[in-house]
């Protein structure tokens, strides 16, 4: 099933400005999409009227075609796993993964042994008969997920699912999606504020911004080649300068600098990821000096000023442990990782 | 911190019930009773209109409750929505909270007794030849001027308690639901009434126990005969002939042991079948 969002808009009563201004997104058949944003983009918003569970302003959706808006939340073969309420509290594990075919009005029979075999999938397999509050974090996630995909839905929406579970479980909750999206092709739209989330989960990714889609591309696409400034921001973008393009070279405080031969010319925002910047020798290192070193664990921060220019190199601690604040550092800015951003994209 | 609470409570209570249970067998040595037996007990359980008086409680007492349940139930699903006007609603549905049950029978005889102000109203809109020809609603062998007394005060205040639940119930659970294929009705049967369902236990198994054991409405607004088993028991205990005060307390003591087994019976119904009907 493709489904087509086309100039969605909403706005909530009292709002000043739409939560969601005339969004279109197609997400492809049997594919994963993220809609990744930071909090109160609208991601929320724009699963909540696919749902059904909100109306739009204006705009339509369509499933295969077909318009989803004439349809009430239960008829249109979309289901929807929430961040926050993952089963029924006053139902067991079997009972929460067999409410929809329940409510489809299905042979017990059929019930039972369809639960069965999504809870062994899932490997829930013994634990039925347990209330939520008997399951851990993660099992709960597995058993909403499950009661999902024991609809075969048309459509799954995924809010934040990995949201409430620590690093492990994460992991292993990321793989156990993506297995089970692809053993059902089951087209699916994820919500997430989380980069590396919408990364590993997805085919393709939707940025969200300020209620409007900012980027829709593949996720390294967006990483390498962000569509604005802003849409860098949000993926850990954080070296910018201004300057112009010209005849295949960036003009800036650093100097002339070689481009990829697809920068188009004219002025714009020069950005580079702190992890691209190369720290040594080279033959076309630029000195500049050391003015902060900060641990975050697997890496370092090295702060640096370049020509007047404030940089961030993102590097191994072993590496940085040679350089100190105040230190001259070498910096080379390889020419495949740089990336222009035209000021008209703002 | 408990403590001084629970001994006030406690002492109060178990002495008043205790003193009652002794009376009820009989020993009241300021009567020259000093040899307890079971006549009192024999007297009330034989009496003829025991049977009916207890009848009429239950009537009393599960009609008041399951009027009142079901309105409160709707009345706090409406009042959880947002709307123009709410505050207003929502402090007129409450109001009746502050006022006695006395004060709100009068109300109702003065409304709907045969020479009530709804009667006159009929009367004058040429709906009825006389005010007597209204249909009697107070001091009737049905006591729907008892129910409505009760239902009138007992709604708004299981209503609090049942919007008090629902705010504790998240909204995703609701929309999962829909998600998950089911309508509305069936959304407030399987996931909305068995998330409510111990409170609203709760807040009508107190309504049932009340409406079951107080005297003051049914002696206000009921009839002569038959008359509600706590009426029965408040004649006996005020009556001239001090003989019949074990028989008032052996009523008594009645009236608290059915209404506790029934109100066990109910607590443990209600709650299982919200479990098992969810799904």
């Amino acid at each position: 099933m493709t489904l087509e969002l086309h100039l969605l808009t909403k706005t909530y009563p009292g709002a000043v400005r739409p939560t969601v201004r005339d969004l279109s997104l197609t997400v492809p058949r049997g594919g994963v999409t993220a809609l990744l944003g930071p909090s109160g983009a609208g991601k929320t918003t724009v699963m909540r009227m696919v749902a059904g569970l909100l109306a739009p302003d204006t705009g339509d959706i369509r499933l295969d075609d077909r318009s989803l808006l004439p349809l009430p939340p239960e008829r249109r073969g979309v289901v929807m796993v929430f961040q926050n309420a993952p089963l029924f509290p006053h139902l067991t594990l079997a009972e929460n993964v067999g409410f929809g075919l329940r409510m489809r009005g299905l042979p017990s029979a059929e019930i039972h042994d369809r639960v069965g075999a999504m809870l062994e999938r899932v490997q829930l397999s013994g634990l039925g008969s347990r209330r939520p509050h008997q399951l851990s974090g993660g099992q709960q996630q597995r058993g909403a997920l499950a009661r999902a995909l024991v609809l075969k839905p048309r459509l799954l929406l995924l809010d934040e699912p990995l949201s409430n579970l620590d690093a492990a479980l994460r992991e292993e909750m990321r793989g156990l999606i993506r297995a089970l999206q692809r053993e059902t092709g089951i087209t699916t739209l994820v919500v997430t504020h989380d980069q590396s989330e919408a990364i590993v989960l997805a085919d393709r990714v939707a940025l969200l911004l300020d209620g409007r889609l900012a980027q829709e591309a593949e996720p390294d696409e967006i990483f390498a080649r962000p569509a604005s400034v802003a849409v860098a921001r949000f993926i850990g973008g954080v070296n910018f300068l201004p300057g112009r393009c010209v005849q295949g070279a960036f003009e800036c405080a650093l100097g002339r600098l070689p481009l990829p031969s697809d920068a188009s010319e004219g002025p714009g925002t020069l950005t580079i990821r702190p992890e691209a910047l190369r720290l040594g020798p080279g033959p076309d290192a630029r000195v500049g000096q050391v003015l902060e070193r900060t641990f975050l664990g697997s890496q370092t921060r090295l702060t640096i000023v370049l020509a007047g220019q404030r940089l961030e190199a993102l590097v191994a601690p072993d590496t940085a442990r040679h350089f100190a604040p105040g230190d001259p550092i070498q910096v080379s800015l390889p020419v495949d990782a740089l990336w222009v951003i035209p000021d008209a994209a703002g | 911190m408990l403590a001084p609470a629970l001994l006030v409570l406690g002492g109060l209570f178990l002495t008043g019930l205790g003193l009652s249970l002794l009376r009820s067998f009989r020993y009241i040595p300021a009567l020259g009773l000093t040899d307890p037996d079971l006549g009192a007990y024999a007297a009330v359980l034989t009496a003829p209109g025991f049977l009916t008086s207890l009848g009429l409680s239950l009537w009393i007492a599960t009609a008041s409750t399951l009027i009142a349940s079901t309105l409160a139930l709707g009345a706090a699903l409406l009042l959880r929505q947002t709307f123009t006007g709410r505050a207003i609603i929502s402090f007129l549905f409450q109001i009746n909270l502050t006022i006695p049950h006395v004060v709100g029978a009068v109300g109702i005889l003065y409304l709907v007794s045969q020479s009530g102000s709804f009667a006159r109203l009929a009367h004058a809109g040429g709906l009825i030849g006389a005010p007597s020809e209204f249909p009697p609603l107070t001091h009737d062998p049905f006591a729907i001027g008892i129910i409505l007394t009760y239902v009138w005060k007992e709604v708004p205040f299981i209503g609090l308690i049942l919007l008090a639940s629902l705010q504790s119930i998240r909204p995703e659970h609701e929309a999962a639901a829909r998600s998950l294929g089911a309508n509305r009705w069936q959304v407030f049967r399987h996931v909305l009434l068995p998330l409510l369902m111990p409170a609203l236990a709760a807040a009508s198994a107190l309504v049932f126990a009340f409406a079951f054991g107080a005297y003051e409405i049914p002696l206000i607004l009921g009839a002569h005969a038959p008359e509600a088993l706590p009426v029965a028991a408040w004649r006996s205990f005020t009556a001239i002939d001090l003989a019949t005060r074990p028989q008032a307390h052996a009523m008594a003591i009645v009236i608290a042991l059915i209404g506790a087994v029934l109100l066990a019976l109910y607590a443990r119904v209600a709650l299982r079948k919200g479990g098992r009907d969810a799904v």
